[in-house]
């Protein structure tokens, strides 16, 4: 659905996905790396999806060292 | 059918469709339904803006002077349910419809007649909220948040309030689902999601949101409804339910929906800040991450909204961190405003004012926010005239003012004839004092104590309420004026030019004359 035009961007890597999802919680994003890059929605759904468990986990054990 | 559009080609008023009212009943056109949206919350928001001044009317001086307290209540309760759900919403739904089909080059949205459906739900929901008020025992005063059990022991009213809530949120449904495969499925060859204007972005991003989160708040109304008819016990304690579980799964859907109001609204500044720097939109791709980013984190922070509600120490914790880590993605998009600015050609005509005086007085509405979600000073100030002050600071310094840029912006392209300038100018500056006058002291009487949703209140909160009070009536007043600029512009404006803001750069300027065509894209325009 993406990629109608222009040359083929290159598949994306787990690491590089993850990174990808892990800009996004900082907001702070280049458009140029964006580019080069195809990503399948699922595979940000997924990677999303589990970042964000893991930001919750974080934010819990930051809470249990600070109760502690 | 696509032999008829090409032989019809350019014709403006194409085709046999119906003409007088039938044409706005029966209407499937994105323009003509973006324009009925418009309207209808213009409407709302006057209605809303009433109830508004009953309230800070009751509240110029201590003491009951002109109405009762069960009528206070629920012009609270009604002013929030309309200006959120009539007013806001509706109006950036307005907004999509008009303008993302000719950003993203497509002849119209994807379900034009459920698009319609959409609409005429509306009319049916705000009469529904309006005859509550006429029912036995008045209008339920139970808050726009309708806590329980408030709301399983309310009068009738809070039935109509219930059925209202169930019909807007299957019209915001179904707006959302429209506007997501719009977005998805129809955009002109060449125009990648990373392509689309911002506001597009945006939009993808809320109708998301409103997909996940109506129907929890749909849930959360059919169980006060069920309590209160079918003898369940979800929120009563005596039958074994918790009252407190509504407080969780009202904000649960409450807190996204803050973003999906914000959302939409950055969308516009964004569109508007770049057309006035003359300058590309500074960071747009961190613009996106953003935005999806905020959206994620809405999710992971609601019970922020009910410290003292009771919750381990644990749990405020979380939301606590959980909440001021919200801050980061939403300063990342206040820099890129300010730098999109950034040594740009600027000029400052009224919709550029009204997406500054966004930009300051949202953040300001941002930084008060960060104020209550730090938990001891919350339990201080929660339900205090300080919360007041911040939503306001959010929903009208950043949603409303952000529509008002939005309409001064588009007014040209969607009528063909420009607005007066000095007024809206005029609108502005007015807008801008009167809103301050009646907000910013709010800080201070709630910061003093003083509870919000009580029509009554002790002597040392007296200046300050009369000071928000003149404010309000000013405030309201001006929005006269901006019906009038309105109104004149379409009756007798001066022609526009095609492109009367040079610095605007997406498809609806570039590739479409002004007025915008009937029928938007026939053909799919040639992108680069």
């Amino acid at each position: 659905m993406e990629s109608v035009m222009g040359e083929k961007p290159s598949k994306a890597t787990l690491f590089q996905v993850l990174l990808m999802v892990l800009s996004a919680f900082l907001g702070i994003r280049k458009r140029t790396e964006h580019e080069k890059l195809e990503v399948s929605p699922l595979q940000v759904i997924i990677v999303g999806v589990m970042a964000a468990a893991l930001f919750v986990l974080t934010v819990v054990s930051v809470v249990q060292l600070v109760i502690r | 059918m696509e032999a008829a559009h090409a032989q019809h080609g350019h014709d403006d008023h194409a085709h046999g469709h119906p003409t007088g009212i039938m044409r706005w009943v029966k209407s499937t056109n994105h323009k003509d339904i973006g324009t009925m949206y418009l309207w209808f919350s213009f409407a709302m928001f006057l209605v809303g803006g009433v109830m508004a001044l009953i309230i800070r009317t009751e509240l110029f001086q201590p003491g009951l002077q002109i109405v009762q307290p069960d009528f206070f209540n629920s012009m609270t309760t009604y002013h929030g349910l309309i200006m959120v759900f009539g007013a806001i919403m509706p109006a950036f739904v307005g907004f999509a419809n008009w303008l993302i089909p000719m950003q993203i080059g497509a002849p119209d949205m994807a379900f034009p007649r459920m698009n319609n459906l959409s609409f005429w739900l509306l009319p049916p929901a705000a009469l529904l909220l309006i005859a509550a008020q006429f029912m036995p025992g008045g209008g339920a005063g139970v808050g726009w948040t309708m806590y329980a059990p408030l709301s399983t022991q309310a009068g009738p009213a809070m039935d109509l309030t219930i059925f209202a809530v169930h019909i807007l949120g299957i019209s915001s449904i179904m707006g959302s689902i429209n506007i997501i495969t719009t977005i998805l499925n129809m955009r002109a060859p060449g125009m990648s999601l990373m392509k689309m204007p911002l506001f597009c972005w945006t939009w993808l991003i809320t109708a998301y949101l409103v997909v996940a989160v109506m129907p929890v708040l749909a849930g959360a109304v059919t169980m006060i409804l069920t309590d209160r008819h079918f003898g369940t016990h979800f929120f009563n304690a005596a039958g074994g339910g918790d009252p407190v579980l509504y407080q969780h799964i009202f904000w649960f859907f409450g807190h996204p929906e803050v973003y999906i109001i914000a959302i939409p609204a950055f969308g516009v500044v964004s569109q508007v800040i770049p057309a006035f720097s003359r300058k590309p939109l500074f960071g747009y791709a961190s613009m996106v991450y953003a935005t999806a980013s905020i959206a994620i984190l809405s999710f992971m922070v609601w019970a922020h909204h009910m410290y003292t509600a009771g919750m381990p120490v644990e749990a405020q914790l979380y939301f606590m961190y959980a909440t001021v880590l919200i801050a980061v993605p939403t300063g990342v998009k206040v820099f890129n405003w300010v730098a999109t600015m950034w040594k740009g050609s600027l000029t400052f005509e009224t919709p550029m004012l009204f997406a500054i005086g966004f930009l300051f007085l949202f953040t300001l509405g941002g930084f008060t926010g960060l104020v209550l979600s730090i938990t001891p000073v919350d339990v201080q100030l929660h339900d205090t005239y300080y919360v007041v002050a911040h939503f306001h600071y959010v929903m009208v310094a950043g949603a409303l003012f952000s529509a008002f840029a939005g309409i001064y912006f588009w007014l040209p392209k969607w009528t063909g004839k420009m607005y007066d300038e000095t007024l809206g100018k005029w609108h502005f500056w007015l807008s801008l004092v009167f809103f301050n006058v009646t907000f910013f002291v709010q800080h201070f009487l709630g910061l003093a104590g003083m509870p919000r949703r009580i029509p009554d209140y002790a002597v040392q909160f007296t200046e300050f309420n009369m000071i928000s009070t003149i404010g309000a009536f000013g405030f309201g007043f001006s929005q006269l004026l901006f019906l009038y600029v309105v109104v004149k512009c379409i009756r007798s404006g001066e022609k526009a030019p095609e492109k009367p803001w040079e610095g605007a750069d997406s498809l609806e300027w570039t590739h479409l004359p002004t007025p915008a065509p009937w029928h938007s894209f026939e053909t799919p325009p040639v992108l680069k």
